[in-house]
């Protein structure tokens, strides 16, 4: 009894405030460091300054401007996002489209391959690789681009695998297009839709996994921000400057919040369920279309 | 039994590949545990480096490590020579199993419990999802400051860290298990509300079988394969977020240890933990699997009338 | 027990605006048989879950009352139902084979929602032994994979005479049968309902079966009554155009 419907009842007032929030926090991110630049507050003892004259959120504890410092923390982390979960898109589609059109050996070996991957502790191998191997974003984004991949190679391969057995797939290849074409104009557009749903989903998970190490001081090194380092910064001025960590992370739990609904929406609309295991795309009379959860 | 000892066998190479990946990165790492010492000689440097047999090619380390492995033992740590890195890695696992299983506990509580209200009585779904929703996307590291500004700070209900009493535990499970909780409560939500509609459930309705009785007896039952396949995921996000938990709460589990020693180059430790970690989770994976042959009689009874 | 029952205003809805069945008014003849035929669609399901009281459960908006002796039941309301459902009504799925779950005992599901043990204890072994079903304590072993859908058919048939209920309803009881069987079942069918004095519903597609056991026929089409009476009508072509093919084969059934 699933409310499915390819319906689309325009624009709701929490669907407008959810785009607002996302686009304009990922403008204001992008632009915003070169219009607000964070320099010191000046004077001889940098000191944390509660919101008021001047600086909207307050300063640091170093005396810069929140708001400057937020906004330059947000880019870090978004960018790190961004890159990390196209890096994950990428080598997933590949390696779960490349499963899901092989020989039914390969394609068993290379998703066990995954599974096996799967049931390792990732994160701490992750914590592991960017303590061991220094602070630098380039790093970081590899390394959680890595963990990433994996359950996306799964929606991919199952996708593939489905719409290998459709018949309008062999049509196709009758018709005389070669499998690149058949690849292009058939499979990959019906893939976008999981594969986008997911990275939505993907996206925030992975911000915040770039917070998380930021935080625990295995992220990003100052003088550059993340939100991460800026909420440790909170963390630790939290009974005399409660507004840092306020600001902070009170601005990065909005911000997941805000793409995790975002997210789900766009699934709904898109007709993307989200199944067992993986996601299915079902069409608006609810029968399936797309990948299928594999056991 | 049989199914055990299957199980078992096939998670060895999944052990072997994480400590070997373990080894190779920690040992790839750029620096040494003795390099950032203050102004050492290189002489000294190389004699301590000699001493614990860091100076050898890899290969030889490797066996040796392995070797030392299947002894029992991990080598002395080396930031406290005079204690071995299992002893250090084991002290620190009590408070981390206990810390564990408390987030666990609430999170399965909240999990099961939101998710078969909103299941039960749809209207009140809404508003249960709005909240699951929050506690899931608000990190750890944000959750646990304010609810020691709220709770330890302000109110002065409990106590802000560390560790030493069952009050000790309240705000670090409640930090670590919310967001998890909150993931649960959306899945058993769905998953549950699925079960209720089969065929089987209104039969059983049709029985007349209370709301709580249907979930019990039947909804319930038919959820719990997916149920234990989310166990291990879980189990997982709980150890993540028990790094981050115990270096806020200054909890002397493992997960603390783990960050430090990792920026210390303390190998032995190092790899003990990861280890000790991916243990863990192949040993959830099993017990899920298991639970899962147990629970469904179609996969003992052969026989059919 | 035997005791009148009447379905006034009913109006159930699904999706559309339209209403899936729409009855003024049904007063099925207390302990005989009630047939309840139709094509595919007319509303004959769902006019069983009306009566067994789950139409909260199958996600319909309803208007109608439900007249059970002295109870009024709003059609709607899972609440009022609460004590009826089950113990007044029971309901055989159309499913056998999805009438239990596959993973718990058979025998306990059976008797779930029945209170008196030692009453039912009897009778159980009576009715087990009509429908042709192993004994309690084999039943009360065995999973519900184990049986075949005939045997899973009969089993949610005695399910469905215990402890006492006034109402039986039974959707498609013979859908998944073959005639053989089918005819079985009707003749067990027949047989405790005359014991126990039960007014039984028997929803069906099958007019050659149901006019076998029907001491009375409700024919509906498109969620609305179209025609009541005996079963004689369910036999006669020049009634009803939508069905050419079903009367072609239509032969009168062997009395019981």
């Amino acid at each position: 009894m699933s409310p499915s419907g390819a319906g689309s009842s325009g624009i709701t007032p929490l669907n407008a405030l959810l785009l607002i929030i996302v686009i304009g926090g990922a403008v204001a991110a992008v632009f915003g460091p070169q219009l607000l630049p964070s320099q010191l507050a000046g004077g001889i003892e940098p000191l944390a300054l509660p919101p008021g004259a001047g600086h909207l959120l307050g300063t640091d504890s170093l005396g810069r401007d929140m708001l400057a410092r937020l906004l330059e923390g947000m880019r870090t982390t978004l960018f790190v996002g961004l890159a990390a979960t196209l890096l994950a898109l990428v080598i997933g589609t590949l390696y779960g489209a490349a499963a899901g059109l092989a020989g039914p050996r390969a394609d068993e070996t290379m998703m066990r391959g995954v599974d096996v991957a799967l049931a390792l502790p990732f994160m701490i191998l992750v914590i592991l690789l960017v303590s061991l191997f220094g602070r630098s974003m380039l790093l970081l984004f590899i390394a959680l681009g890595l963990v990433a991949w994996l359950p996306l190679a799964r929606v991919a391969r199952a996708g593939v695998h489905n719409l290998r057995e459709e018949p309008y797939l062999e049509a196709a290849r009758m018709m005389g297009g070669s499998r690149g074409y058949v690849l292009r104009a058939h499979l990959f557009p019906q893939l976008g839709a999981p594969l986008a749903v997911y990275a939505t989903w993907m996206l925030p998970v992975v911000m915040m996994q770039e917070a998380f190490l930021s935080f625990l001081g295995l992220g990003v090194a100052p003088p550059r921000a993340s939100w991460g380092t800026l909420i440790a910064d909170g963390v630790a001025r939290i009974e005399t400057a409660p507004w840092i960590l306020l600001s902070a992370g009170g601005s990065l739990a909005l911000w997941l919040i805000a793409l995790h609904l975002a997210g789900e929406r766009l699934a709904r609309r898109l007709n993307v369920h989200r199944t067992t295991g993986a996601l299915e795309r079902t069409t608006a009379a609810g029968e399936p279309d797309g990948g299928e959860a594999t056991a | 039994m049989k199914l055990l000892r299957r199980r078992l066998l096939a998670s060895l190479p999944t052990l072997f590949a994480v400590i070997t990946i373990t080894f190779i990165i920690v040992r790839a790492a750029p620096g040494g545990p003795f390099r950032d010492e203050k102004a050492v000689p290189e002489a000294v440097r190389a004699n301590i480096e000699a001493r614990y047999g860091l100076d050898e090619p890899l290969a030889v380390q490797y066996v040796k490590f392995w070797r030392n492995l299947l002894t029992g033992s991990l080598g002395p740590s080396f930031q406290h020579p005079e204690r071995s890195a299992l002893g250090v890695l084991v002290g620190g696992a009590v408070p981390s199993l206990i810390l564990g299983v408390a987030a666990a506990l609430v999170a399965l509580l909240l999990g099961l419990g939101g998710g078969t209200l909103a299941a039960l009585r749809p209207r009140t779904s809404p508003p249960v999802s709005a909240v699951a929703l929050i506690a899931l996307a608000i990190p750890v590291f944000v959750l646990g400051p304010l609810l020691i500004r709220l709770f330890a700070l302000e109110l002065g209900w409990l106590p802000a860290a560390l560790w030493g009493s069952p009050r000790h535990l309240v705000l670090p499970a409640l930090t670590l298990g919310l967001p998890v909780g909150g993931a649960l409560v959306r899945f058993w939500r769905t998953v549950l509300t699925e079960s209720l509609d089969a065929p089987e459930c209104i039969a059983a309705r049709a029985r007349g079988l209370t709301d709580l009785e249907v979930v019990r007896l039947h909804a319930a039952p038919r959820s719990l394969p997916l149920l234990l396949n989310y166990m291990a995921p879980m189990i997982a996000a709980l150890v993540t977020g028990s790094v981050v938990v115990e270096k806020i709460f200054a909890v002397p589990g493992m997960g603390r240890y783990f960050v430090d020693s990792a920026l210390a180059r303390d190998y032995p430790i190092v790899i003990g933990a990861t280890l000790i970690y991916a243990v863990a989770l192949l040993v959830v994976h099993t017990m899920a699997d298991l639970a899962h042959a147990r629970l469904d009689p179609r996969l003992h009874r052969e026989h059919n009338r | 027990m035997t005791a009148g029952m009447k379905l006034t205003d009913v109006r159930v809805y699904y999706s559309s605006s339209e209403p899936v069945l729409d009855l003024p008014i049904l007063e099925p003849e207390p302990g005989k048989i009630t047939v309840i035929a139709g094509p595919t669609g007319s509303g004959k399901s769902t006019l069983g879950h009306a009566v067994a009281g789950l139409l909260p459960f199958m996600g319909a908006r309803a208007v109608g009352t439900l007249h059970l002796g002295e109870h009024a039941l709003p059609l709607d309301s899972a609440k009022k139902w609460r004590g009826i459902c089950g113990k007044l009504v029971r309901w055989i799925p159309q499913e056998p084979a999805r009438a239990f779950t596959a993973t718990r005992p058979l025998l306990g599901q059976m008797l779930e929602g029945i209170d008196d043990d030692l009453k039912v204890n009897e009778q159980l072994v009576t009715l087990l032994e009509v429908a042709g079903l192993p004994d309690p304590p084999e039943l009360s072993r065995s999973y519900p994979f184990e049986f075949s859908g005939g045997m899973l058919q009969r089993a949610a048939l005695v399910s469905a005479f215990l402890p006492d209920p006034m109402i039986v309803v039974a959707d498609e009881p013979t859908a998944h049968l073959d005639p053989p069987r089918s005819l079985d079942l009707a003749r067990t069918v027949t047989r405790l309902v005359r014991q126990a004095s039960v007014t039984l519903l028997w929803i069906t597609h099958d007019l050659r079966m149901a006019s076998a056991v029907a001491d009375h026929v409700v024919f509906l089409s498109e969620g609305r009554i179209e025609a009541e009476g005996e079963p004689g009508l369910l036999l006669d072509p020049s009634r009803y155009e939508p069905l050419p093919i079903v009367y072609a084969s239509a032969r009168l059934a062997q009395p019981l």
